[in-house]
């Protein structure tokens, strides 16, 4: 991987595996560090790095990076643990998409980091799986949970759509 | 009455009972019955059970909103391989488009059987999220690299100053007057319009034994005939009281005649071996001015010398503080910095990167070395013994 190639990196998928990061982890401010910190690493490998393998390279470093991130601060939930107990009285309406938004956050760190390497990037299972050291086998239940959870969420009586 | 379609099974045998003993059973239903009970002894359930007299007369007293009772999830028509217990999985994996055409036509099946499902199959392909083209990295241009090893993040305030940098390191012999005489003035022009294309302001960094008293007439002409872009404003001296020198082989130049890299050498600094035992593996190339500060001190962004420091495993040319060596020496050790670029220009080249660039003129006095990194200018000369 050349400077220019590095650099056109930069351009093509910072803002890509920026917003993976920050809608992970909802705090824009960490998502830049962890941005910076796996471009940082790709650099010191770039040598290494084929450029047709450098987002994928980025997007593995970022979220390790971002669980490790996680991990540090002891915020990292169970695998299969989930939280649906939120606070609903009086809650009003929120439309689908706010809807969504928020029961992403309710689903454990594995199953929302699939989902949107899959949504937002269109990756495939293989691919995640690269990412997120999981086989393929293991992504696809994580999406499959985590969409069924999803929707089990946002049909329920008080968040009724 | 029980749905024909349905066969009797221990999930729903009791239902099957309720209706042989309300009379709602034809007798083929309740042969299934009796059948399903002969192969489950452990319900311990036995035909005379079953045939007592309901407690209300079957046509007339039945519940009439027995239907509107039983929960719509009893209602879902299975297909072939589509159940209640897993047409999740089917509306999934048909959004996620993981299903083949027979596929399809068995979920088209489904949901056409069991309309109440045909929400929840659309609401499973709602479940996308899509990526807000408002939230961007801020500030990209701290990511970027300009050269191998160098933030642009430390560099990016001294954006102006390193527009202006650049250096010539001159290494001079024992007798000044060498110095300041041109032998092959064609190769030096070489060199000239590269730094002009640049605009790069250049420092004549004379590392000579003669020290601060050298002779500066001398310094200025062959700045001037070599490369004419040093001035005298910019001509910088230091101290590097040197005593021997060893030769020692630079890797050669492949941009230069063969003839010429047999030649190529430059004199080591004995006395700076403590320097140069010290250096890591040099890994990057990388030029660092520590502060604008520092630079406005110096009123210009010409080096006034240099050092080389170790920064992680990374080599820095960076800016002389001032201090003072042990032997009063100022500056970095030339010979390294020589060994160093040297080095690293030989890596650059072999991995084709296209940013770096080596040209190389002679001089009287030794050679004189130039090369780009990232479109600044960085010069090294240095010559022979």
């Amino acid at each position: 991987m050349t400077v220019s190639e590095y650099n056109s990196c930069v351009d093509q998928h910072a803002d890509s595996v920026y917003r993976f990061i920050a809608k992970n982890l909802r705090d824009n401010d960490r998502a830049q560090d962890i941005v910076q910190e796996a471009f940082a690493r790709m650099w010191e490998k770039a040598a290494d790095i084929q450029a047709e393998k450098s987002k994928s390279y980025l997007f593995t470093s970022a979220y390790h990076i971002m669980i490790d991130s996680i991990r540090k601060e002891s915020r990292m939930s169970s695998v299969e643990q989930i939280s649906m107990d939120i606070a609903v009285s009086g809650k009003e309406y929120l439309g689908l998409k706010k809807l969504l938004d928020e029961a992403l956050q309710k689903l454990p760190e594995i199953q929302r980091s699939v989902i949107l390497l899959r949504d937002y990037e269109g990756y495939s299972y293989e691919e995640i799986g690269q990412i997120c050291e999981l086989t393929e086998s293991q992504v696809k239940v994580y999406i499959f949970r985590a969409r069924n959870t999803l929707k089990k969420y946002i049909v329920k009586p008080e968040n009724a759509i | 009455m029980q749905s024909k379609t349905m066969s009797i099974n221990l999930e729903n045998y009791e239902a099957w009972l309720t209706d042989y003993i309300d009379g709602n059973l034809s007798e083929q239903e309740k042969a299934l019955v009796e059948h399903f009970l002969s192969v489950h002894p452990e319900l311990e359930i036995e035909k005379e059970d079953l045939e007592l007299d309901p407690i209300l007369p079957v046509a007339s007293e039945s519940f009439p909103y027995k239907n509107k009772l039983k929960k719509e999830s009893d209602q879902i028509i299975s297909s072939d391989s589509i159940n209640k217990e897993n047409y999740d999985e089917a509306f999934i994996a048909f959004h996620e488009n993981l299903v083949g055409d027979k596929k399809q036509i068995e979920i088209a099946k489904f949901i056409e059987a069991n309309p109440s499902l045909r929400d929840e199959f659309k609401l499973y392909g709602e479940i996308k999220f899509t990526p807000d083209p408002d939230v961007i990295f801020p500030n990209k241009s701290i990511l970027k690299r300009r050269v191998q090893g160098r933030r642009i993040l430390w560099l990016a305030p001294l954006t102006a100053a390193a527009a202006g940098l650049a250096l010539i390191l001159v290494f001079s012999t024992n007798n000044p007057s060498d110095k300041s005489t041109i032998q092959n003035s064609q190769d030096i022009t070489t060199v000239t319009p590269a730094k002009k294309e640049k605009g790069k302001e250049i420092a004549d960094i004379r590392n000579d034994n003669s020290i601060e008293n050298q002779n500066s007439a001398a310094e200025n002409q062959h700045t001037e005939a070599s490369t004419n872009l040093t001035t005298a404003q910019n001509s910088l001296t230091f101290s590097n009281k040197r005593s021997t020198y060893n030769e020692s082989k630079l890797i050669a130049d492949k941009d230069a005649p063969s003839t010429e890299k047999a030649q190529l050498s430059t004199a080591i600094v004995t006395r700076d071996s403590l320097t140069i035992s010290t250096l890591p593996s040099l890994e990057l190339a990388v030029i660092e001015l520590p502060t604008r500060q520092i630079i406005n001190n110096y009123q210009n962004p010409i080096i006034s010398a240099l050092r080389l420091r170790e920064k992680k495993n990374t080599l820095i040319l960076a800016q002389q503080n001032g201090d003072k060596g042990r032997n009063g020496e100022r500056g970095f050790k030339v010979p390294n910095l020589i060994r160093f670029a040297e080095k690293k220009l030989d890596d650059i080249t072999s991995n084709n990167e296209s940013d770096f660039r080596i040209k190389t003129g002679r001089t009287k006095s030794g050679e004189i070395k130039s090369f780009s990194i990232g479109g600044e200018f960085l010069k090294i000369s240095h010559s022979q013994q």
